[in-house]
């Protein structure tokens, strides 16, 4: 176990820059998602940490050591890929057993470790069978027992869930994150599904057109992201945005006038409020709906502001009809704002 | 196009098939029966499906008139060579062209490429030239050399490129993580996932080898040095008259042990050379 | 942020892997350069020579040889024969080919064994295969001996001139077409069912279902097959040696027969290596001609 830091890390292709300097701390057994749209360069950081890349700039360290130049066997690491990467002509045992080999481990310490992931991973039925015996989840598990078996400083995951069905996915991610709690290997995920990054983390990194944008923990981000593109990007149904100008009077769009709390400085603005911050109230504003979406717990309301299309959620059971108007109420203190132009937090 | 059909139709299918199976197998059978007929009864009439006399006494003169045994030795070695040798370098040659970032590639890759428009038919008389200069005439080198670097192999490594192209890249990576290097990686990863292409390979480069006859009759003139096809086309009499039963022993000789090769594998053969001659 | 500069090593995996890369190739590269490449450069070189054998000479003669080439009384009637060859034996091969695959594709029990007995000869030794054929095809052998217990009177195959190309193609349509029909069953088995299925429903008869779906759905491997098979063509040599030594007159000596005889029976080096300059440049075209329709029309490819 280590950590692993990352000191303004670039990476080009030819003359094409695809990471633009990115700073990350990772300490010590932590759980670090990093996530972002596709193209944004996590999958590219991650492979420069495992070393499958080079790194064009800056520095990265496992531990004490600065990793740039050492192969990837050197780095004391081990990878899940997207694909799983299972050697297709090995058992599950030869599987995993290969890394161990290939660094000289005698055949009963391959045998203890081997069978002590196994177990761990209930695999111990599954280890003379080949690859293509398996199922989607099953060989998910034997690419993690492939990575715990030889008990490396980091654990690096290259989108791991994304070639599982939706049930099996969620049933995975409760058991990557259990078996970060059991060993306390530093991790780092990457993913493009926020929500997997919201329930795993212990930090998430956003990352954008290869900078990141914020780095804290999952609720953090969610409650202050620091600029547009995380509020927008963290959370499902993604926060609504309204561009317009903060007056005296409260947040004035076309068409409509919201309430703000007080104290902000006058001037043209975008105004964030999450789905469920709205609430049904015959104080709050006169909303259109145009499609109403019951899911049992909760109701999934698409309306207009004026003339602004946003989604609400609601607790209660919304039984308006498309066409009809009802009474929304946003809470004041859950709105976030940001400046117009550069996007930051202004709030 | 696939439903049942009608008891009749598959009648017709089969009565089909079996008229056009005549000029497939019939020569095959001809081949086998006439060389156990005794000289007298191979232009019999009517022709003998099954012979009326039979006459073994033909194999053993195909080892009297020829150093058959030494041919055949010839042929076999110089095939198995031929074959180890192109698979060796066709898969090394057609793996780094997939799968290893190197400058110039692409450029080399043409220049193996271009073997492809040239069959050795081509260049036939200057091979001739340096094998002479070489002092390689009468000996097996040029039939071992050309096929293991010329038109064929540079197909084989063709073939084995376009397989190693389809190969996930995240084994390799996760076989670098594991801790292998590039000669490990292609020998304990790449190799054994290549097993369909290989097959494919090490079969058209046998039957190639096996089959080759233009070089021999330009490179050998020595009895013993000759190869099958070679020495299958030598058993005249002194007016140089064709002495049938015993050619015909000699080809059942070449032939048969191929031939029941394939039909034992026959499923893996058929296949795999349908899966690479798609993607060749 | 500065950093004390590192040493970087000398062996970074760009390097390593461009040292594996050469390794890997150099085998083939050296082995095609040698063997295949500067071959094709002394052949040119040659055919701009007279080499006299006997005397020992090789003088420069320019375009002579190629002047040659134009007025060789013989050279019209071996491309003429080339041309039948070729075309005679793609015609049958393809249509044959997919006749069988078509057959061989059909829900039949014990369908595997007819598959395995078509693409037999494929394994035989090519020269047995042509020394049964020539054996069968004598004026007293085993075909017209059968043709006469019918009653008829068939040729004397070998000898004369038509029947002995048809000879020819024939017997090296049945020796290979067995691998063409395997690449056309796999080629008719990638047909999605569903097309059947709509077809069907749509009421068209298997007649206009093999027209209006096989036929299209295939046609990438009928290009693809016919110039392989055009350019294997023009490299028959054993066949014609064993059968008819480009006999009778000049009615089955192919391009590649003929380059043997004027260069190795007749020790016309220079002049071969003309002949060597011209298939080249016919295969050359055929090859290209397959690359370009390759990379139009495969699009499963990459």
């Amino acid at each position: 176990m280590a950590p692993v830091t990352l000191r303004a890390v670039k990476k080009s292709y030819g003359d094409a820059p695809v990471i633009h300097g990115v700073d990350i701390d990772i300490a010590d057994g932590e759980f670090v998602v990093l996530v972002g749209p596709s193209g944004c360069g996590k999958s590219t950081l991650l492979r420069m940490v495992a070393g499958l890349e080079t790194i064009t700039d800056g520095e990265v360290s496992i531990g004490p050591r600065v990793v740039n130049d050492l192969d990837p066997k050197d780095r004391d690491i081990a990878m899940v890929f997207q694909n799983y990467a299972l050697y297709p002509h090995m058992t599950v045992e030869t599987n995993m057993g290969f890394s161990l080999e290939h660094r000289g481990a005698s055949k009963a310490e391959i045998a203890e470790r081997v069978n002590w992931a196994a177990d761990i991973l209930g695999l111990v039925p599954l280890l003379k069978r080949y690859p293509r015996q398996l199922s989607g989840g099953q060989r998910q598990r034997v690419a993690m027992g492939r990575a715990i078996v030889r008990n490396p400083q980091v654990f690096l995951f290259d989108e791991p869930l994304s070639n599982l069905d939706a049930k099996l996915r969620v049933v995975m991610r409760g058991e990557i994150k259990s078996l970060h709690q059991r060993l306390g290997v530093t991790t780092i995920y990457v993913t493009h599904d926020q929500v997997e990054a919201m329930t795993m983390a212990d930090k998430i990194v956003v990352l954008n057109a290869g900078k990141v944008e914020q780095i804290g923990a999952p609720l953090d981000l969610y409650d202050r992201p620091v600029n547009q593109f995380v509020a927008g990007f963290i959370g499902s149904p993604s926060m609504n945005f309204i561009g317009g100008k903060i007056t005296a009077d409260g947040f004035a769009a076309a068409g409509i006038v919201l309430p703000l709390p007080p104290g902000l400085a006058i001037g043209d603005a975008v105004y964030g409020i999450r789905p469920e911050h709205f609430e049904l109230s015959p104080a709050g504003v006169a909303a259109t709906v145009l499609l109403v979406e019951p899911m049992g717990s909760e109701t999934q309301v698409t309306m207009t502001l004026g003339e602004h299309q946003v989604i609400g959620v609601f607790r209660e059971r919304v039984k308006a009809k498309p066409g009809e108007t009802i009474m929304v109420r946003p809470d004041p203190a859950s709105v976030h704002l940001f400046d117009a132009t550069t996007g930051a937090r202004i709030n | 196009m696939k439903t049942d059909l009608s008891p009749t139709i598959k009648t017709a299918l089969y009565g089909l098939m079996c008229v056009l199976l005549i000029p497939f197998v019939f020569p095959t059978w001809w081949m086998i029966t006439s060389s156990v007929k005794p000289i007298s009864d191979i232009f019999a009439f009517p022709p003998d499906l099954w012979p009326r006399r039979f006459d073994f006494t033909t194999y053993g003169k195909v080892f009297e008139l020829q150093p058959f045994a030494q041919q055949y030795w010839n042929s076999a070695y110089i095939a198995a060579i031929v074959t180890v040798g192109t698979m060796a370098f066709s898969s090394m040659a057609g793996y780094a062209f997939a799968r290893i970032k190197f400058p110039g590639a692409d450029f080399l890759f043409t220049i193996v490429l271009l073997g492809l428009l040239i069959p050795s038919e081509v260049t036939i008389v200057p091979l001739f030239q340096i094998f002479l200069k070489w002092g390689m005439i009468n000996t097996h080198w040029p039939l071992i050399l050309v096929p293991i670097f010329g038109a064929p192999s540079v197909f084989a490594t063709f073939v084995m490129r376009q397989f190693f192209i389809a190969l996930p890249g995240e084994l390799e990576e996760a076989a670098r993580v594991d801790g292998l290097g590039r000669f490990k990686i292609f020998w304990i990863i790449a190799l054994p996932l290549a097993k369909p292409a290989l097959g494919a390979v090490a079969i058209f480069t046998f039957l190639h080898s096996w089959n080759l006859y233009l070089e021999p009759i330009v490179f050998i003139s020595a009895k013993n040095m000759f190869t099958l096809p070679q020495a299958l086309t030598q058993f005249t009499d002194a007016y140089g008259g064709a002495m049938w039963n015993i050619q015909m022993a000699a080809a059942t000789m070449t032939a048969l042990p191929v031939l029941l090769v394939f039909i034992v594998a026959q499923k893996q053969f058929v296949e795999g050379l349908a899966h690479t001659g798609l993607k060749g | 942020m500065t950093t004390p500069p590192r040493p970087h090593p000398f062996w970074t995996i760009e390097r390593r892997d461009a040292v594996a890369g050469y390794t890997f190739i150099a085998p083939q590269l050296i082995g095609t350069i040698v063997f295949v490449l500067i071959p094709l450069g002394l052949v040119f070189w040659y055919s701009l020579h007279e080499w006299n054998v006997l005397a020992n000479t090789f003088t420069f003669k320019g375009a002579a040889n190629y002047q040659h080439l134009l007025n060789d009384p013989a050279l019209p009637q071996v491309l003429v024969a080339s041309a039948i060859f070729s075309a005679c034996l793609v015609v049958l091969n393809m249509t044959l080919a997919i006749l069988l695959a078509v057959l061989l594709d059909q829900k039949l029990r014990g369908i595997t064994v007819f598959r395995t007995l078509f693409f037999s000869p494929v394994v035989v030794s090519l020269v047995a295969w042509t020394i049964v054929w020539g054996f069968l095809l004598q004026n007293n052998g085993g075909i017209n001996g059968f043709l006469q217990m019918f009653g008829i009177t068939g040729p004397n195959w070998l000898r004369n001139s038509t029947t002995a190309m048809i000879s020819v193609v024939v017997v090296q349509v049945f020796k290979n077409v067995g691998l063409n029909m395997i690449l056309f069953l796999a080629a008719l088995q990638g047909v999605p069912k569903e097309l059947y299925e709509a077809a069907r429903v749509d009421g068209a008869s298997p007649f206009k279902q093999f027209r209006r779906i096989t036929l299209p759905m295939i046609s990438p491997t009928i290009l693809l097959t016919s110039i392989i098979t055009i350019v294997g063509s023009l490299q028959v040599f054993a066949q014609i040696a064993v059968l008819t030594q480009g006999g009778p007159g000049f009615s089955t000596t192919v391009l590649v027969y003929y380059l043997y005889q004027q260069a190795f029976q007749f020790h016309f080096f220079g002049y071969g290596s003309t002949l060597s300059i011209l298939l080249f440049v016919i295969v050359a075209i055929l090859t290209f001609a397959q690359w370009q329709l390759r990379k139009r029309i495969v699009f499963y490819e990459n």
